[in-house]
C-alpha cells in the first residue's frame, strides 16, 4: 500500500508541473512558487484545523535542520527553472534521477547504517530502463526528422 | 555547470524528501505539513522581496491554476508517509517510475491541454526494466 502511495506522487508531481508551467508563463516563476505555497499553507492550516486541532506535540529536541524542508522545496523550484533552459531534456531527466535514486540510498544506508545491495543494483537498472526509453525517443525523433525531410528532397 | 546543478537538483529533492518526513516523525503529519510550508513561504517571500520583482496581478487566471499548492500538499503527505514506512529509495524510486508513466500516459492522450504524442510501443520494454529494477529494491 505505501509502494502505491509513493508511486501516486509521480502522477501529483507530474500535473504540478504542468499546471505552474502554465501559472509561470504569466506570473513568473517567483510569483508561482509564491501562490504555490501561500495556498499549500491554506490548504495545510485547513487539514490541521480538521484532523489534527487540539494534537498536543512537542518541539523540544527536534534538530533544527529539520526544519529546513521548506527552504530545500524553493531552492528546488528555482534550480529546475534555471537548469530547464540551459541543458537538453535528456541531460535533465537523467541527472535529476541519479542524483534523487543514489542520494536516496545514501540517505537510507545512514539512517539504517545497512548497505542495501538490493537498492544499489534495483537502482542502477531503474537508471538502465530510463537511458533505454531516453534512447527510444533519440531514435524516434531521428526517424522524424528524417521523414520530414524527404519529400523537400524530391 | 548546468548539468552540475541538475544533479544537484537531484541530491537536493531526496534531501529535502527526507527532513520532511522526519520532521513530520518528531512532530506529527499535519503539523509537519503547516511548518513546512510556513518556511517554504518565508523562504520565497524573502527571495521576492530581495529582487524588489513586481508582482503580476491575477486577474483573469483560472482559478484552478492557483490550487497547485495544494496538491504540492497532498504529494508531502504522501511523500513522508511513504518515506517513514519504506524508506527513502523505495519512495522516490517509486515515485519517478509514477512520473515517467503520468507523463508518457498525458502525453499519448493529450490530458491538461498537452499536445497529443502517442506512445512509441518500444518504451514499454524500458518501463517494465524499471518496474524490474523496483522489484530488486522492493526485495534486496
Amino acid at each position: 500500500m505505501f509502494y502505491f502511495l509513493a508511486f501516486i506522487t509521480g502522477i501529483f508531481v507530474i500535473i504540478t508541473i504542468i499546471l505552474n508551467g502554465n501559472l509561470s508563463n504569466r506570473l513568473g516563476y517567483h510569483q508561482t512558487t509564491l501562490i504555490n505555497f501561500i495556498s499549500g499553507l491554506l490548504f495545510a492550516a485547513l487539514l490541521y484545523l480538521l484532523f489534527d486541532w487540539g494534537n498536543a506535540v512537542t518541539f523540544e529536541g527536534i534538530p533544527i535542520y529539520l526544519y529546513f524542508g521548506g527552504a530545500f522545496g524553493v531552492v528546488i523550484v528555482i534550480l529546475s527553472s534555471v537548469v530547464v533552459t540551459k541543458i537538453s531534456a535528456v541531460y535533465t531527466t537523467v541527472l535529476v534521477f541519479v542524483g534523487q535514486l543514489f542520494t536516496g540510498i545514501l540517505i537510507d544506508y545512514l539512517r539504517f547504517n545497512t548497505l542495501e545491495w538490493g537498492d544499489i543494483v534495483g537502482g542502477m537498472i531503474i537508471i538502465g530502463g530510463v537511458c533505454f526509453n531516453l534512447y527510444c525517443d533519440q531514435v524516434n525523433m531521428k526517424q522524424k526528422a528524417e521523414e520530414s525531410m524527404k519529400p523537400a528532397k524530391e | 555547470m548546468y548539468k552540475g546543478f541538475a544533479l544537484l537538483n537531484g541530491i537536493f529533492i531526496a534531501i529535502m524528501i527526507a527532513l520532511n518526513s522526519m520532521l513530520s516523525m518528531e512532530t506529527d503529519a499535519f503539523v509537519a505539513l503547516l511548518i513546512i510550508h510556513g518556511i517554504g513561504l518565508i523562504t520565497i517571500g524573502i527571495i521576492i522581496l530581495f529582487r524588489r520583482s513586481k508582482l503580476i496581478s491575477l486577474k483573469g487566471i483560472p482559478f484552478y491554476l492557483l490550487l497547485a499548492g495544494a496538491i504540492g500538499v497532498i504529494n508531502v503527505f504522501l511523500n513522508n508517509t511513504a518515506f517513514i514506512a519504506i524508506g527513502a529509495a523505495l519512495t522516490i524510486g517509486l515515485g519517478l517510475y509514477g512520473q515517467l508513466i503520468a507523463s508518457v500516459i498525458i502525453d499519448h492522450f493529450g490530458l491538461l491541454g498537452m499536445k497529443k504524442i502517442p506512445l512509441n510501443k518500444k518504451k514499454l520494454i524500458g518501463f517494465t526494466i524499471m518496474a524490474f529494477g523496483i522489484l530488486i529494491m522492493i526485495m534486496g
